[in-house]
């Protein structure tokens, strides 16, 4: 079905739309909260939470996004909210990235990530904060563009690149060192 | 883009089988709890209405009383009984507590009985 007669249905209260958008988006939303949150349930309870939210929440929506794109603002917004209330989220605020200049990213970044082991990559994942985590998730296993991370984040297109760039960095320093 | 992190071979989740059951039935009981709000908030207005409409009728209803008292004054203006009565009633009514008898038996029936019907 068309994204727009999704949407149309969703907003006109229909639990068979909503049924849709399970089967297209569940999978992605419990990942990306996985993700960030690094425990099951937690992923779980945030995707129910989202998903039993979207009836209200959806009168607001004006389509100007993706549908997916939306679903992944609320996603991140649910799980910093639940990190914030379990005074988790003490990993430090990166700063100054938005004066990083543009041209200075991607330089000297190759490197294949392949051929570590799961486990060693999560373990390096871990060291990230959770919204850097859940970028970088969304970049590199979801296929998102920078546009798109812009808007679920509400961040400028170059914010989000100088994120991308230093969590990689970051990311390859740690698996360095395993 | 070579700087891109493979994920490929890391775990991904598929939701649990019950979650979405689970979203059905958290949706149907929100439903349920917002018409009892709806419905708790209607009787809630009811005791309000009620106490505004007792106010309100406290406050109008002296006027009435008012307007009624006017109107039972009219109703219960004295009439003499001298423009009313026959001259016959009339002499028996003032000769009325002179005597030992009512003296009623020598007023004619059909006028004294015409008398108090048209009271």
């Amino acid at each position: 079905m068309d994204e727009k007669v999704i949407l149309q249905h969703l907003k006109g209260g229909s639990r068979e739309a909503l049924s849709l958008l399970w089967q297209a988006h569940s999978a992605n939303v419990l990942n990306l909260a996985f993700r960030m949150l690094k425990d099951r349930d937690e992923a779980e309870d945030v995707l129910m939470d989202i998903f039993v939210q979207i009836p209200k929440k959806i009168q607001g929506f004006q389509g100007q996004s993706a549908l997916a794109t939306w679903l992944y603002r609320l996603t991140v917004n649910e799980c910093l909210m639940k990190l914030r209330a379990q005074k988790r989220h003490r990993e430090l605020e990166e700063e100054h990235l938005d004066t990083i200049v543009e041209e200075a990213l991607g330089k000297n970044e190759d490197f294949d990530t392949s051929g570590f082991d799961p486990e060693v990559l999560e373990k390096a994942l871990n060291t990230l904060n959770a919204e850097t985590r859940s970028m970088l998730w969304l970049k590199d296993a979801e296929d998102l563009d920078v546009k798109d991370l812009a808007e679920i984040y509400r961040m400028p297109e170059g914010t989000i690149k100088a994120r991308l760039s230093r969590a990689r960095k970051l990311l390859k320093k740690e698996l360095n060192h395993v | 883009m070579s700087n891109k992190i493979d994920f490929s071979k890391m775990e991904r989740l598929t939701p649990r089988a019950d979650s979405w059951d689970k979203v059905c039935a958290r949706l149907d009981a929100e439903n349920a709890k917002s018409k009892i709000i709806s419905i708790k908030s209607w009787y809630s207005a009811i005791p309000l209405a009620a106490s505004f409409v007792l106010v309100s009728l406290t406050a109008i209803l002296p006027s009435f009383t008012s307007d009624i008292e006017q109107e039972n004054s009219v109703s219960t203006e004295y009439v003499s009984i001298n423009n009313s009565a026959p001259a016959e009633v009339l002499s028996w009514y003032e000769s009325l507590g002179n005597s030992a008898s009512d003296e009623f038996e020598t007023l004619e029936e059909t006028v004294g009985f015409n008398y108090l019907i048209k009271e």
